[in-house]
């Protein structure tokens, strides 16, 4: 009797989580479509892990939450590489116009001649 | 896993999708009410009646009162919340990880297998970076950088951890591992792996508030009040996983409490510092005093629960019935004192309350909540819990050791100086307050039109001061009998 219920508990856990992908899905709804998907996964998961009695599935769903964890924060820590990144480009640019201006400044006499 | 508790939690995992599609932020808001309360009443429904009754010899009694406390202060949460990203796109999202902080929160407690309570709180403390920088991600991920190389730090630690007791029980449920024993060697690096694990995130080791400090400060009071809920349910499950493991050797005790020692330490000085230091005006900061004083709570229970392993049974049963207590009572007395914080942050974001204008003449219920709170603190935890740990502190049998006398005299001088720090915290709160004529710094923000705030909740926070109270007092060994299951002891 206890494990039936435990089966129904899971199976059902299981079903409201399918639902809601679907919903999800056929919504689309904005930017926060893939974390949100993510986050209910990786909480489902846990939840069904509490109802597993084998702890080698409880390892391999520790090893696929970690992975999916890690996921999440390259996936989080992207922008910010990018920006970071943007912005040693835009200090490169920076530099090669300093340069230029530099360059232009010791061949300021021709340049102005020429522009004239 | 129990299976009734699950119902709050279908409840939640269903009702934070849901609120996610709802465009509209007040109807939002009033369907997470809704759905807090509902699965309130149906759990302070299901604890009164398995405090009174026993069902086929199951004690859920812990189990459903520690679920009690996170909805009520969930739902004290979400009322903090109603403000928050009030112009922005990302409410929706922000209101969805509010009700899965509070469903991770419920199954971090109903569950009995390691791999769970591991990874329920990895993710929740991932969860609560994320709430911090929902926003303005650019800016405050690198207030984070610290926190989330604790967060892998600790990581690491709690899966080492679980792979060495798999390797010592063969079994990674509670239940099952409590009656092995394992070897002293196995036993002094799991100890020590899971301290590290789970207590480097919530403030264990010294160092580890630096990491917190940016966290308490930049955040918003919601987050904040549902961190500090965290780190107590947190201490809760720190005392359920580490009574399982109850076999350590004197030497491994006595680095734990030198460890925690120095943890209580170091966040009172930062309390004081954060007091009487203001050069500036700018140092003063009423988060980072409650974000440390919760860091201070933590590491005093665990001081406690350390130091009861050094006693026998009989004495043990009584000592943990006051740890309980005091558990309980001083987290709902933080909660005493935050909740009175409302007001003040459903204005502003201000967290120096010396630069708010026209706060103290307008604002006289938050007065009244300190000294209700500062009365709690000197009346139930300095006479009356005192009252009933000193004989078991100075008992003979610490008194014949001449080593656990000396550990019951720091422990006792640690829990006097915490009970000092606090009062100072509440009382300058009050003298800041309430006792200058002029500002003496400059406005940054006025607290202009203040809310009234509900009493309600207030008068309930006190009612259940009062009723533990009553039956610490009255019923011997009421907490123990409680949370005997919960805790395995």
């Amino acid at each position: 009797m206890f494990y039936d219920l435990e089966n129904l508990t899971v199976i059902s856990f299981i079903g409201i989580f399918i639902l809601i992908f679907i919903i999800l899905i056929i919504r689309e709804k904005k930017e926060h479509r893939n974390l949100i998907i993510q986050i209910l996964f990786i909480s489902t998961l846990i939840f069904i892990n509490s109802f597993i009695r084998f702890p080698i599935f409880n390892f391999i769903i520790l090893v696929v939450i970690v992975a999916l964890f890690g996921y999440l924060l390259v996936a989080l820590l992207k922008p910010y590489v990018l920006v970071k990144k943007e912005k040693d480009s835009f200090l490169k640019l920076d530099k090669i116009i300093n340069e230029n201006t530099e360059n232009s400044n010791s061949s300021n006499e021709n340049g102005i001649k020429m522009v004239d | 896993m129990a299976l009734i508790p699950l119902i709050p939690m279908y409840i939640l995992f269903f009702g934070a999708f849901v609120v996610y599609l709802i465009p509209k932020n007040v109807k939002r808001k009033q369907v997470i009410f809704g759905l807090l309360i509902f699965s309130l009443v149906l759990n302070s429904f299901l604890c009164v009646i398995y405090i009174f009754n026993i069902f086929n010899g199951s004690n859920l009694k812990g189990t459903y009162l520690t679920i009690e406390l996170i909805l009520i202060f969930g739902l004290i949460a979400t009322k903090f919340s109603n403000n928050e990203l009030e112009s922005s796109s990302n409410k929706d999202l922000y209101d969805f990880l509010l009700l899965i902080i509070i469903f991770g929160l419920i199954g971090i407690v109903l569950t009995k297998n390691i791999v769970s309570i591991i990874l329920w709180f990895l993710f929740l403390s991932s969860i609560f970076g994320i709430v911090f920088f929902i926003d303005n991600f650019k800016k405050e991920l690198v207030l984070l950088k610290l926190y989330f190389i604790v967060l892998i730090i600790s990581a690491i630690c709690l899966i080492g951890a679980t792979i060495l007791i798999y390797l010592a029980t063969g079994s990674l449920e509670l239940d099952v591992i409590n009656g092995i024993q394992i070897s002293e060697e196995l036993n002094i690096f799991i100890s020590i792996t899971l301290y590290l694990g789970i207590g480097l995130l919530c403030g264990l080791v010294p160092f580890s508030i630096f990491h917190l400090k940016n966290y308490f400060q930049d955040n918003s009071y919601a987050n904040l009040l549902l961190f500090s809920t965290f780190i107590y349910i947190t201490s809760f499950i720190a005392i359920r996983i580490l009574n399982v493991l109850n076999h350590e050797s004197l030497i491994v005790r006595f680095m734990l409490i030198t460890l925690l020692i120095l943890g209580i330490i170091l966040p009172m000085v930062y309390i004081t510092i954060e007091l009487f230091t203001h050069i500036d005006g700018n140092t003063y900061s009423i988060k980072k005093i409650f974000g440390y004083s919760v860091v201070l709570d933590f590491n005093m229970i665990l001081l406690f629960v350390e130091f009861s392993n050094l006693l026998t049974t009989p004495l043990n049963e009584i000592f943990l019935n006051s740890i309980i207590y005091f558990l309980l009572t001083i987290f709902s007395v933080k909660m005493l004192i935050f909740y009175t914080f409302y007001p003040i942050m459903i204005n502003t974001d201000e967290d120096n309350m010396k630069l708010l204008g026209g706060f103290k003449n307008k604002y006289r219920k938050f007065g009244t909540g300190l000294l209700v709170s500062g009365l709690i603190i000197i009346v139930l935890l300095g006479f009356l819990f005192l009252n009933n740990i000193l004989p078991i502190l100075f008992s003979y049998e610490i008194a014949s050791n001449s080593l656990y006398s000396l550990t019951a005299s720091i422990v006792l001088t640690i829990y006097i100086l915490f009970l000092i720090v606090v009062l100072i915290v509440v009382s300058t709160n009050f003298n800041h307050l309430y006792n200058q004529n002029e500002p003496q710094y400059l406005q940054r923000d006025s607290a202009k039109n203040i809310h009234s705030i509900d009493f309600i909740p207030i008068i309930v926070l006190f009612v259940i001061i009062v009723c533990l109270s009553l039956s610490y007092i009255f019923i011997g060994n009421f907490f123990y009998d409680l949370f005997k299951d919960f805790f395995y002891i």
